[in-house]
């Protein structure tokens, strides 16, 4: 085994997270001076990192709490803002939809409208059909049959 | 209050903060507040901010506790937080040395970076100063590690979920850190002897 390799085993070996190989990596730490310096650095760590700690002031609760209110006050106002406009341009929208929906209904009643009173009127297709060149009989029975229509 | 929130486990108490429980919260700060602030201390060697930053720590906490999963342990999950608040922290440092040195050089053209040698002795510095120094100087990543594993005593799958990587990563950074911190200290050969 190449020895970075068992340097990593080493350093597995020192935080207790080596599950194989134990016997081996403890018989190789007591002949190798570079290996040995690895777990001198862990206790020297270990201490040192653990002698120094601090305190935080007993008061960082209340004033977390005050802040993080404070900053709800404010967000709750920007909710309202933001909530109120969404709600208008939603019912803008709304508002557009049914006009114009409106708008087209009626456009098509309005042509539905002039298809029947053009379908209602025999004497007008008459009229087109023939070009305007009517004789007597089709005078007259226009005539009769607008007069039953009535 | 501390008594009621003794008995409740700590998915209740998580529960309760979530749903805008005050003195839930308030228990989960108290509980973690000194964890935080010395796991912030060693990462970033400051004692000046570190209230600001443990302060920085719980309001984000607050502010996402609605998408904690109970899938993790919470201190992980703070940890999380707090590792990352303290990246974020070495990164802005890390420009505003980079702008300060820049505005020197370009201030004073023939100023360089001084190079004096200083003959350093155990007997001369403190030990424990030392090693502090060392460990300031490893790369934030390797630093955040190894802390993570000697000063928290946390498992390697524990510090992969706080740092959002493999397990083989963390062993890899830990490894490193240690080899890096025993070629710094062989100026100061009584240290390791």
């Amino acid at each position: 085994m190449r020895h970075a390799k068992i340097q990593k085993l080493v350093s597995e070996y020192i935080d207790g997270e080596l599950k194989n190989n134990i016997e081996l990596i403890e018989r190789h730490i007591k002949t190798c001076d570079e290996c040995k310096q690895l777990v001198k650095v862990h206790y020297l760590v270990n201490e040192t990192l653990k002698e120094n700690t601090i305190e935080v002031s007993p008061y960082l609760s209340t004033r977390i709490q005050a802040i993080f209110k404070e900053q709800k006050s404010q967000q709750n106002l920007w909710d309202y803002i933001i909530g109120f406009s969404r709600e208008l341009v939603i019912a803008l929208i709304l508002i557009f939809l049914v006009l114009t929906s409106i708008r087209l209904i009626s456009k098509e009643t309005s042509v539905k409208i002039d298809e029947a009173i053009l379908n209602e009127m025999p004497s007008v297709q008459k009229v087109i059909s023939t070009g305007g060149d009517l004789t007597k009989d089709d005078v007259l029975e226009l005539t009769l049959s607008n007069g039953e229509k009535k | 209050m501390k008594e009621k929130f003794e008995t409740l486990d700590e998915v209740e108490i998580i529960q309760l903060a979530k749903d805008g429980d005050e003195k839930a919260f308030e228990f989960i700060v108290k509980k973690y507040q000194n964890r935080v602030a010395n796991l912030i201390f060693k990462i970033i060697g400051d004692a000046s901010i570190v209230e600001d930053l443990t302060q920085e720590v719980f309001l984000r906490m607050i502010e996402s506790l609605k998408e904690y999963r109970f899938g993790s342990a919470l201190y992980t999950w703070i940890y999380r937080i707090t590792v990352n608040i303290c990246i974020d922290e070495i990164r802005r440092r890390k420009r505003l040395r980079a702008y300060s040195l820049s505005d020197v050089l370009s201030q004073n053209p023939k100023a360089e970076p001084s190079h004096s040698h200083v003959e350093k002795t155990v007997e001369q510095r403190e030990m424990r100063e030392i090693i502090e120094e060392a460990i300031s100087k490893l790369p934030p990543e390797y630093k955040t590690a190894l802390i993570l594993r000697e000063f928290e005593d946390l498992p390697y799958d524990e510090i992969a979920k706080i740092l959002k990587t493999r397990i083989g990563t963390v062993k890899s950074r830990i490894f490193r850190a240690r080899k890096l911190l025993a070629e710094h200290l062989k100026e100061y050969k009584d240290l390791l002897k």
